[in-house]
């Protein structure tokens, strides 16, 4: 009985502290699309979001240009956000943005190294469009609704 | 023409560099690059598989394992004068048609975009009609170790000098970019030799709506094709059809030597390509299939060509399946009717017309190939490529198949493996 215990208790803290990473994990908080608090725009759709960053398109659906930001390219933030509005993995990105590279057809969007500064360049300029994890909403941002 | 337009598209560059500098502290230039890293084993033992036509020799008889094949390194540096002026230059290292690796300008240009939607670009741009043109030598960009040569092998020529303007504009919730182009082009060719390409137009259209993208181009331009072995046959055709000429009784057989060489001589023949693309990609996995007709005469035939592509993605792992057909349509000949010939001239006659011959099955490309590898994104920004090509050359035909060599068996089956280390930066 007492063995059992034994082994009993590391294994339950084990799956304790597996929770606690996951939750703290920010790869498990959820990516929104955000844009400055001062922007006009409320909703795109998904595709409307994937087609920005993806340089398909340069403008919001009002005609205002729209600049997108992105988030270090190591960063899980990155990875989930494309993994989301985009389905596809960051090496994918990586092959469909060579394509555009290396056919002088244009340049991924600019990238930054944390959501503050995300926050940071959508104050700046209202045209910007970003995203980050839902926690890191406050009142200088709107999360886009998607249609 | 095209060094004037290189010329003038550098001068341009240097000149908006300096402009950029007076007005703005840092114009922005960026430097990137790709690269493949690759080796091939044919069990070839009369030909050589080759990367592209232009490559003068490559795995099989030449020898069983070859770098050369699609090893290749590319860098380019992009540079943004303002929001509308931009300047591209992209230099490539590859096995190449003098058997060197010295480095070639695969795009140099100058951008103006007018509108965020449409664009004008001066100096050397891509040629092609295909889905894959643009970013056929970015290895990393596309699934397999090299795109389908049944199709991608009716153009071998990946860039031309002219102007090109592109328009983009949504469709609903589609976007559509048709590009037209005009140009000129001049590849030389192995063994001293060349062609130029006049008059080259393109244009071409692609939809693309979510994971679906639909792409449809069209090239044609009119083309010189000079290696010393044509030369030496149609100058042959030539010299019988003068010395007939002088024969009473045999003008007529004086007029089909030369009209020989006017229908089979490569001198400003037509040649156009039309292809249609379709690639469905939801990120989960991909299917992608092509269709394209190229449009010949002289001695060189039609093709019809297609491939069938789909791949699943597994993790890191993204296995492949491909299927890919070229089927030609040979010119029919009989040569230079040898009956009634005064005797001493029927041995050189019977020689052109066997050389006559085998031009036109040399420029005969009909093949079959299946294909099965898989990709590992091993790394960020890197991708390991392992791929098994099942190749059967068309009756008569060597296929993509190059360097034949006397004894080679039409109709072959061979086995090509593949592997490369492809990656950007």
């Amino acid at each position: 009985m007492t063995d059992i215990m034994r082994f009993a208790n590391p294994l339950k803290l084990g799956v304790i502290g597996l929770a606690l990473c996951l939750w703290l994990d920010p790869a498990a908080a959820e990516v929104v699309a955000v844009v400055s608090s001062k922007s006009t725009v409320t909703m795109l759709s998904k595709n409307q979001v994937a087609d920005l960053f993806l340089g398909k398109l340069h403008s919001f659906p009002n005609g205002e240009p729209a600049i997108p930001v992105d988030q270090d390219e190591a960063s899980s933030v990155r990875d989930e956000f494309y993994s989301r509005f985009t389905g596809k993995s960051a090496a994918q990105i990586k092959a469909y943005w060579s394509k555009i590279i290396f056919t002088g057809r244009g340049q991924p969007p600019k990238s930054v190294s944390s959501s503050a500064e995300v926050k940071r360049l959508l104050v700046e300029n209202p045209n910007t469009i970003g995203y980050l994890e839902a926690d890191r909403v406050d009142g200088s941002v709107k999360v886009l609704v998607l249609q | 023409m095209s060094h004037k337009l290189i010329a003038l598209a550098w001068a341009t560059i240097t000149l908006c560099a300096s402009v950029a500098r007076a007005d703005t502290p840092s114009p922005m230039f960026s430097l990137s690059g790709f690269g493949t890293l690759g080796v091939v084993n044919a069990n070839a033992d009369k030909a050589d598989f080759v990367g592209n036509f232009f490559q003068p020799n490559g795995a099989g008889q030449t020898r069983r394992w070859s770098a050369d094949v699609d090893s290749k390194l590319g860098v380019q540096l992009d540079a943004r004068f303002s929001d509308k002026l931009s300047a591209v230059m992209q230099v490539v290292s590859q096995h190449r048609y003098d058997n060197t690796y010295v480095p070639q300008i695969e795009w140099g240009n100058v951008k103006y975009q007018f509108t965020p939607e449409f664009g004008v670009r001066l100096g050397r741009t891509v040629a092609g009609p295909f889905m894959q043109s643009e970013s056929r030598l970015v290895g990393y960009s596309n699934p397999w170790v090299r795109p389908p040569m049944e199709i991608y092998g009716m153009l071998p020529i990946t860039n031309k000098d002219g102007i090109d303007a592109a328009y983009r504009f949504q469709l609903g919730e589609a976007t559509n970019a048709v590009q037209v182009s005009y140009g000129e082009s001049s590849p030389k060719l192995p063994g001293g030799g060349g062609i130029k390409a006049k008059n080259f137009f393109e244009i071409n259209n692609s939809i693309e709506y979510g994971a679906t993208s639909i792409h449809v181009g069209y090239t044609a331009f009119r083309f010189d094709f000079r290696t010393p072995g044509l030369d030496t046959l149609f100058s042959g055709f030539t010299q019988l059809g003068d010395a007939l000429a002088l024969i009473p009784g045999q003008e007529a057989a004086a007029a089909q030597a030369r009209a020989l060489v006017d229908q089979y001589q490569l001198r400003n023949t037509p040649y156009s390509v039309v292809s249609v693309g379709v690639n469905y990609d939801p990120g989960a996995g991909f299917l992608m299939a092509e269709w394209g007709h190229e449009q010949s005469s002289a001695v060189i035939s039609s093709t019809t060509a297609w491939y069938v592509s789909g791949g699943y993605r597994i993790g890191n792992f993204t296995p492949y399946l491909t299927l890919a057909q070229v089927r030609a349509d040979k010119p029919g000949t009989s040569g230079l009717t040898t009956a009634g010939l005064p005797a001493p001239l029927i041995p050189d006659a019977t020689a052109l017309n066997g050389g006559l011959d085998s031009v036109i099955n040399a420029f005969m490309f009909s093949q079959k190939s299946v294909s099965t590898g898989v990709r590992w994104d091993f790394m960020r920004n890197s991708a390991l490529k392992l791929q098994y090509d099942r190749l059967h050359t068309g009756a008569g035909s060597g296929g993509r198949l190059s360097n034949l060599q006397p004894g080679f068996q039409p109709g072959e089956k061979i086995n090509v493996f593949n592997a490369a280390v492809e990656f950007v930066f």
